[in-house]
């Protein structure tokens, strides 16, 4: 499935969803996060988005934004950020989100508290992401 | 073209970097200094929105737009983009019937 595709985020999105931990992990949080690609020349011209809001311990509601600006109309109360290069990395477990942050290869904004202390849940995340084959734009030939 | 060669303080910077965020992700393994850690990124997040509050209202004072006021219209902007997207749609599809 496509990455950033409206597909490919509704798989995710089941995965997760179908977690048991899931109730545990987001409880507390702030109610909607954005996941945002940045704006790259060859592939996402306009910039990528994936949104999501959860109520009641799953992910209720979610979409692929058609531009990254739409974020700002949104206001979530998460918003990371990254190039498509970084989604990558991390997406295919060669970059460890914690150093991400840390470095300033994402972008976090929203109470980073609330995410760091919930850091120990992100298996949840890691496990759905397995279970959903990933291609990337720049692995489609043609 | 082979790759710029770092300099001392770039490789330092990463050096230091790499250890910070080894030590962060021993941190992050124990609850305990998960903990620490979110308390400490939580001040660090009120102090600055502190910072940006005082700021905001020196700015006002002077008659200055805070960074609110830009957000503000960054919005009123997406909402409106988002709006004639929208609306170039309806026309296209109208224009094809």
């Amino acid at each position: 499935m496509l990455f950033a595709s409206s597909e490919w985020l509704e798989a995710v999105v089941h995965e997760v969803n179908g977690h048991a931990d899931l109730g545990r992990a987001i409880a507390g949080l702030g109610a909607d996060l954005a996941a945002v690609v940045e704006r790259d020349a060859r592939y996402f011209p306009r910039g990528a988005a994936g949104w999501g809001r959860h109520a009641g311990g799953r992910i209720v509601a979610w979409r692929i934004l058609e531009d990254e600006d739409d974020v700002l109309e949104l206001a979530p109360a998460y918003v990371v950020r990254a190039p498509l290069a970084v989604w990558k990395d991390l997406l295919r477990g060669r970059a460890d989100p914690v150093e991400a942050a840390l470095t300033g290869r994402v972008k976090v904004k929203g109470d980073l508290d609330g995410l760091v202390r919930r850091a120990g849940y992100r298996y949840i995340v890691d496990e759905a992401l397995r279970r959903v084959a990933t291609v990337f734009p720049d692995e489609v030939s043609g | 073209m082979s790759e710029r060669r770092k300099g001392i303080p770039e490789a330092l910077l990463e050096q230091g970097v790499r250890a910070a965020s080894r030590a962060a992700k021993v941190v992050l393994e124990d609850p305990r200094g998960q903990e620490v850690l979110a308390a400490a990124v939580g001040a660090a997040q009120k102090g600055k929105r502190q910072l940006e509050e005082v700021q905001g209202r020196v700015l006002r004072a002077a008659g200055l737009p805070t960074k609110g006021d830009y957000e503000d219209v960054a919005k009123s902007m997406a909402r409106l983009k988002r709006k004639l997207r929208e609306l170039t749609r309806r026309v296209e599809e109208d224009r094809k019937r």
